[in-house]
């Protein structure tokens, strides 16, 4: 009889083991971009409206669809970029879809701290709006040499850039960094 | 589209002329010059160049949907072929792309045909159970809504467009007759509908294989 009801309570508590494997596993979760308009849309003008041209001439240009933008990136040099949204300590996605032709040199590159030469950077070869992405360890947390408390209103220090050296065919549609948070952990 | 014409005349002359006159009867479809049909079923269509560039460029699918429907209007021209003007809906499918802060992008595209097809019944012994063969070209239409945000701040904006394309369409059906006039229907076939296109010239075929179930009606006063 006791064994009987050991059986039962266990029968009833076996829902409950799976629990914290289902708030461990598929628990909250999200995931967050640490730049903005990484599809190239916003416009004011002939220039991105988030991404900042520091050298050279770029141009809006319809991909697929008349109203889905790229940017194609015009003579050489050409570089764009753009400051983190937020600050950012781990792993993070990069997501790229290009079209440049083969030849034209066009990298992109992670800048954590504003001190020449950048952390990360990498060739973008692909032609045809073919994607790349990679996995890359960022630390961009603005957090100062000194002992001083980090500025909370301060924007973080990071940069992320493209940069095209060599004349020729380059259009980026997209270049979208991602940070995962919450149940998942950084793969 | 040559293939299409020839096939049409020679169900038209299969049909008319020389529908074997050991089997006709004369009083097929007696008094049912008139139809009207209604019906739904499932529907299939492959991936392409279009779907893969839309995945290329960061979209993935939401949804898609296999549900076909059909309405049909048709007039006998004689005693075994009629002509149809049809209505079908086609592939119909929602793509959802990150735009990084704030609400997804979004793509849906809807796609519908309709045409001048001819039927061809191929005589029974009875009037219970009657098959044809079918035969369809026409238009086909691609509704296409983008929702993308063009500032920081705005909410999306939707563009909407309506792409224009032929359509080809076979079907080979049975039709159970329930009453004299009222009949329930099993069809099945092939849909050629090169819509949407993108700016890559890629184009979606929107068509592709399909089995549909309906209810039809015949009726009016053969003179």
């Amino acid at each position: 009889m006791r064994t009987l009801a050991k059986a039962s309570v266990r029968r009833g508590l076996r829902p409950l083991l799976v629990l914290p494997l289902f708030f461990g596993i598929a628990g909250p979760s999200c995931e967050y971009d640490v730049v903005e308009d990484p599809g190239f849309q916003f416009w004011c003008g002939d220039e991105l409206c988030e991404w900042d041209t520091v050298e050279g001439e770029i141009e809006r240009v319809p991909t697929w669809h008349e109203e889905d933008a790229a940017v194609a990136l015009i003579g050489s040099p050409v570089t764009l970029e753009q400051r983190f949204a937020t600050r950012v300590n781990g792993c993070v996605l990069i997501e790229l879809i290009a079209d440049v032709d083969p030849g034209v040199s066009v990298t992109i590159a992670i800048d954590e701290d504003g001190v020449e030469p950048p952390e990360w950077d990498a060739d973008v070869d692909r032609s045809g709006f073919q994607r790349m992405s990679w996995r890359v360890e960022v630390d961009v947390r603005g957090e100062p040499e000194n002992d001083d408390a980090p500025d909370p209103d301060a924007a973080p220090p990071g940069t992320v850039r493209i940069q095209k050296t060599t004349p020729g065919h380059a259009v980026i549609t997209q270049l979208r960094l991602s940070k995962r948070c919450g149940g998942h952990s950084d793969p | 589209m040559t293939w299409t014409y020839r096939a049409l005349v020679v169900a038209v002359f299969a049909t008319c002329l020389h529908s074997g006159p050991n089997t006709a009867r004369a009083d097929f479809a007696e008094g049912q010059p008139w139809g009207l049909e209604f019906g739904f079923g499932w529907g299939r269509t492959r991936s392409s160049d279009y779907i893969r560039t839309l995945e290329d460029f960061g979209y993935t699918r939401d949804s898609r949907t296999g549900f076909r429907a059909v309405v049909a209007a048709s007039r006998r021209v004689c005693r075994y072929f009629e002509i149809l003007f049809q209505f079908n809906t086609l592939d119909d499918q929602n793509f959802a792309r990150s735009a990084g802060i704030g609400v997804d992008d979004s793509f849906k595209f809807s796609t519908l045909a309709f045409g001048i097809h001819g039927r061809a019944w191929f005589p029974t012994p009875n009037d219970r159970f009657r098959a044809y063969a079918q035969l369809g070209v026409g238009s086909s239409v691609a509704i296409t809504r983008l929702r993308t945000r063009l500032s920081q701040d705005a909410p999306r904006t939707e563009f909407r467009d309506a792409q224009w394309s032929y359509n080809i369409t076979s079907l080979l059906g049975i039709e159970g007759m329930v009453s004299k006039h009222v009949g329930l229907f099993l069809n099945g076939g092939y849909v050629f509908a090169p819509v949407p296109k993108n700016l890559f010239g890629q184009r979606h075929q929107s068509g592709g294989g399909l089995v549909l179930v309906g209810i039809s009606a015949h009726f009016g006063r053969t003179r």
